[in-house]
């Protein structure tokens, strides 16, 4: 029996009895095997029990600190991806968002901004949930590796804007194309899809649809051009041919 | 997964919460703190640390909720891991002599599953787990004790006993599963 057998080692770490290095290795482990993800839940909700069966409330002091903290941090950064560019508070449907020439400074921060938020996330949390956030890490990276490939076009922009049900979407857009990413999205629901809208002169031409791959997704479209802006909605499977929903975001290149 | 005798809670507090909704997070923290504070007083049998770790976790729930996913646990299943793992990590980083210590006088003690709780909640999942503990086998249940509210590592724990390593990781193994089938804990 190897020492750093992951399957071994699962029950004890998730009663939290296994070394450093060793729940490292388990938790990689569960990262490539949802198998024992899932038998790892199982034990994890079991030793859950075993604190639960020691319920005491917490001084009533605490609760007031505890509501007076999180009311000071608002939304916090381990919540929300912040945006890649300048905060753009584009809540507002028609708030134009920020947008800058790509640089090479730019570049980085996208997918620096892209991957660590989603694993600072990942090593925040327990570690089931990291098993998860691992999983999107990666995907996050991949789309990052595009948005930075697609950025060294010539004339490419970025633009960028935070969604108003959560997360924040990315378009790179060149004279011909564009390339809209979304990471830390919230499920559009159950026969529900995303939809990309490219707009023109003002009415938006619909492009196409997609689910989630981790919390984000990844849409190409060559209907864009020079000047267009974008725009997501939140569509019935299938898509449709005029948006049935208001804009989560919308996307408007520098004039 | 839902536990029999835990505190209600509507299934979309942890969107609502996700999305800034403070009420939902009182909702929340009235529903979750009981357990995160116990589990933590259980580990590190102190009060201002169990207070510290408590608030730790909460603060965090806030931070992280629009990351839970309800297919991994419930929302207090997902709150008492956050507690434990941070009380583990204290006691392993500040107190480890004091947990030997008491590691060694726990041995010698029964565990009094019957003062524990002082929430109802908590009496009845109590009730639930003492009825489930006594299906294990005198040594799984040292094992596993030892391990959960000791803080101890399941070398430690093998150190503590005089036993073999595989064996301890058995006995950890094998009790956590005969309690979660008791428990009727389903994934």
């Amino acid at each position: 029996m190897s020492p750093h057998d992951p399957h071994d080692l699962l029950a004890a770490w998730a009663i939290d009895a296994v070394d450093p290095d060793e729940r490292a290795a388990v938790e990689r482990a569960m990262a490539e095997d949802p198998a024992l993800a899932d038998e790892a839940a199982g034990f994890l909700a079991t030793a859950a029990v075993l604190g639960a069966a020691r319920s005491v409330a917490p001084p009533p002091s605490l609760r007031d600190r505890v509501l007076a903290e999180i009311d000071t941090l608002g939304r916090g950064p381990g919540d929300v991806i912040p945006p890649a560019g300048r905060s753009s508070g584009s809540r507002r449907p028609s708030g134009r968002t920020d947008a800058r020439r790509p640089g090479g400074r730019t570049f980085r921060r996208v997918r620096t901004v892209l991957v660590a938020a989603v694993l600072a996330v990942a090593i925040a949390l327990p570690s089931v949930t990291a098993w998860q956030q691992h999983q999107r890490a990666v995907q996050a990276e991949a789309r990052a590796d595009r948005i930075t490939a697609l950025l060294a076009s010539p004339g490419a922009e970025l633009l960028s804007g935070d969604l108003t049900s959560g997360g924040t979407a990315t378009a790179v857009v060149t004279d011909d194309a564009a390339l809209v990413s979304a990471e830390g999205v919230a499920d559009p629901g159950d026969g529900k899809v995303y939809q990309l809208w490219v707009m023109r002169d003002g009415v938006p031409v619909p492009d196409a649809t997609t689910g989630l791959t981790g919390d984000g997704f990844q849409i190409d479209t060559t209907a864009y051009r020079a000047g267009d802006g974008l725009a997501l909605t939140v569509e019935p499977a299938g898509g449709s041919d005029a948006p049935t929903t208001d804009p989560v975001v919308v996307l408007l290149p520098t004039a | 997964m839902p536990v029999p005798g835990t505190h209600p809670l509507a299934d979309d507090t942890l969107d609502r919460v996700a999305a800034g909704d403070q009420d939902a997070f009182a909702a929340l923290y009235d529903a979750v703190s009981p357990a995160v504070h116990g589990t933590a007083l259980a580990v590190l049998r102190d009060p201002d640390h169990a207070a510290e770790v408590t608030q730790e976790v909460m603060v965090e729930i806030w931070r992280t909720a629009s990351r839970y996913d309800r297919r991994l646990g419930s929302p207090r299943t997902w709150a008492t891991t956050m507690a434990h793992r941070r009380a583990v990590d204290r006691v392993r980083s500040v107190q480890a002599q004091r947990t030997r210590d008491q590691a060694a006088l726990d041995r010698d003690r029964p565990v009094d599953y019957d003062h524990v709780a002082e929430q109802v909640e908590g009496r009845l999942e109590a009730e639930r787990l003492r009825h489930c503990m006594d299906g294990l086998t005198d040594t799984q249940r040292e094992s596993v004790t030892l391990a959960y509210y000791g803080g101890l590592s399941y070398r430690e724990v093998a150190e503590d006993l005089d036993a073999a390593l595989p064996t301890i990781k058995s006995r950890i193994r094998d009790g956590l599963i005969r309690l979660r089938d008791c428990l009727g804990v389903t994934r």
